[in-house]
């Protein structure tokens, strides 16, 4: 019985981890390199973050952020409730960034093991992955604060 | 710069497009720090008579244009950008180089620009060629035309960056010192001159120009305004000075966008241009759109021309649009146009058109093209 009850503990430890810094609107979390000290974002400094507005974290380090692939549902959920735009208008946004001079989409990546991948290798990076989305270490998720 | 023989224009092309199967269908890292991306276009354009952008009497193929952005990071703080551009018409191809400069950035509130940097005036200059920003084949000719109160780009040093107030309100800023080359279609100004012309493009230097661009993202969610302005000292000695003052409301479904320009040179000339633009989307693919301009040229010290359509062009105009998604766009649009300062006959026929009292000064066009970028 003790050991039955230390698993349901750790599952139900499991379970609020992975929901931690899930965006209920959207189903997915926020993700950054475990040696990164942040443990919270406004959501307004995440969009800016991932429209290049804002290109550094507090330490002064570039922030490295990383996309889905354009047609996966997690991206639009993403730029719906984050960026507050849906995929076209960012796609017009970035147009006239990138034909501008002025700054280029973060990279995006095909599946969600290479959005980890980035994370994991990339001590100044952030992105997202489904909130279902086992992270892995070297990956930690914050909080996205409104 | 012309390409000189066909061969050589057709090898420089597939030189370029080369590239093009290297990357993916979203275009672009080829290696860690650099991103690829282009954009094209094809018209073809009908008139009633006059020449005016793609179009004649006859019906015109041939316009064409397409352009490669390719942008590297060197570092955190260095990035290094170039976009050339070829462009095909019916007086032949040319390859120009849109931009080419490097930017270092000490913060989101300041980075430094130098080389030739998009010019930073009004809204669409930065991005001239890109048809997939705006729901016209081309931009509004009144400002944007060949009427030389704005050039694509200016090859000096310049400072940008933003701020973020509290509220919803934010800013954006350039300030920008160098040289700029304006192309201008001088025929209808020769003539209400009673000059002769070597070539219909005539281009002016402006050197020694400073100039600044500033835009004021508003609480209203879209809604921004802005001004720029810009002097300069023309290639001889006179004094050229620009003002243009913007507002643009942009949304999912709706893009309203005018423009005011006012230039002067010294003892030359005065102009005046404007717009208003209206864009819908009546779905995520099918959109219409309505849009008027004017321009006017006085000329200093010049008897009014014997045609004073030669200094004027109003122009009415509507779109209806069908967009594959963001990057491809077919475009069907009608303009009416008074005025002989953009449309008119032949320019090397135009003298005489005006001394005979044939010269139309009205034109209908039909123009309907392919927009695409990645």
């Amino acid at each position: 019985m003790v050991k039955a009850g230390g698993a349901a503990v750790a599952l139900a430890a499991l379970v609020l981890a992975a929901s931690l810094g899930a965006d209920p609107a959207g189903d997915f979390k926020l993700i950054v390199n475990a040696a990164n000290p942040v443990t919270a974002l406004p959501r307004d400094v995440v969009k800016r973050m991932f429209l290049r507005k804002a290109t550094t974290w507090a330490s002064g380090q570039a922030v490295a952020p990383v996309d889905q692939r354009t047609n996966a549902p997690i991206r639009r959920a993403f730029s719906e409730s984050i960026l507050g735009k849906d995929p076209a208008e960012i796609g017009a946004y970035w147009n006239q960034q990138i034909f501008s001079g002025r700054s280029v989409p973060p990279p995006a990546k095909a599946s969600e093991s290479e959005v980890l991948a980035y994370v994991r290798d990339n001590a100044n990076a952030i992105g997202y992955v489904s909130a279902d989305t086992r992270i892995g270490e070297g990956v930690k998720i914050i909080t996205i604060v409104d | 710069m012309a390409l000189p023989t066909r061969p050589h224009r057709v090898t420089a092309l597939l030189s370029a497009l080369a590239i093009v199967p290297l990357v993916s269908a979203n275009a672009q890292d080829l290696a860690s720090g650099v991103a690829v991306h282009g954009f094209g276009n094809w018209a073809y354009g009908r008139t009633d008579g006059n020449r005016y952008l793609s179009g004649d009497e006859g019906g015109r193929y041939d316009d064409a244009a397409f352009s490669l952005n390719v942008a590297a990071s060197a570092g955190d703080r260095l990035r290094v950008v170039a976009q050339p551009f070829w462009e095909d018409g019916p007086d032949g191809a040319e390859l120009s180089l849109d931009f080419a400069f490097a930017e270092w950035t000490f913060s989101d509130k300041l980075k430094l620009r130098a080389g030739k940097v998009p010019l930073p005036f009004g809204i669409s200059t930065e991005v001239f060629d890109v048809g997939t920003l705006r729901p016209f084949l081309a931009l509004p000719q009144a400002v944007y035309g060949p009427v030389g109160i704005v050039g694509e780009g200016y090859a000096g040093v310049g400072l940008t960056g933003a701020f973020d107030f509290e509220r919803g309100w934010g800013l954006e800023y350039d300030v920008f010192g160098g040289g700029q080359h304006l192309e201008e279609f001088f025929p209808p100004e020769a003539v209400a001159r009673g000059e002769d012309f070597d070539e219909p493009e005539k281009v002016e230097r402006t050197r020694d120009m400073f100039g600044a661009h500033l835009v004021l993202a508003t609480p209203f969610e879209g809604l921004s305004v802005g001004g720029s302005v810009y002097t300069g000292i023309e290639s001889a000695v006179s004094r050229r000075s620009g003002l243009g003052l913007q507002a643009q409301y942009e949304t999912n479904s709706w893009s309203l966008r005018s423009e005011y320009v006012h230039q002067v040179v010294e003892d030359d000339i005065k102009a005046t241009g404007f717009y208003g633009e209206a864009a819908y989307r009546l779905d995520s693919h099918w959109q219409i759109a309505a849009q008027h301009s004017r321009f006017n040229l006085e000329l200093t010290g010049v008897p009014a021309p014997a045609a004073a359509s030669l200094l004027d062009h109003e122009e009415t105009a509507v779109g209806l649009n069908y967009w594959w998604n963001y990057n491809f766009v077919f475009k069907l649009s009608f303009h009416h146009v008074d005025g002989n300062r953009l449309a008119g006959s032949d320019p090397r026929a135009l003298a005489a058109a005006v001394a005979a009292g044939t010269l139309d000064p009205k034109t209908n066009l039909v123009a309907f093209g392919a927009q695409f970028s990645f």
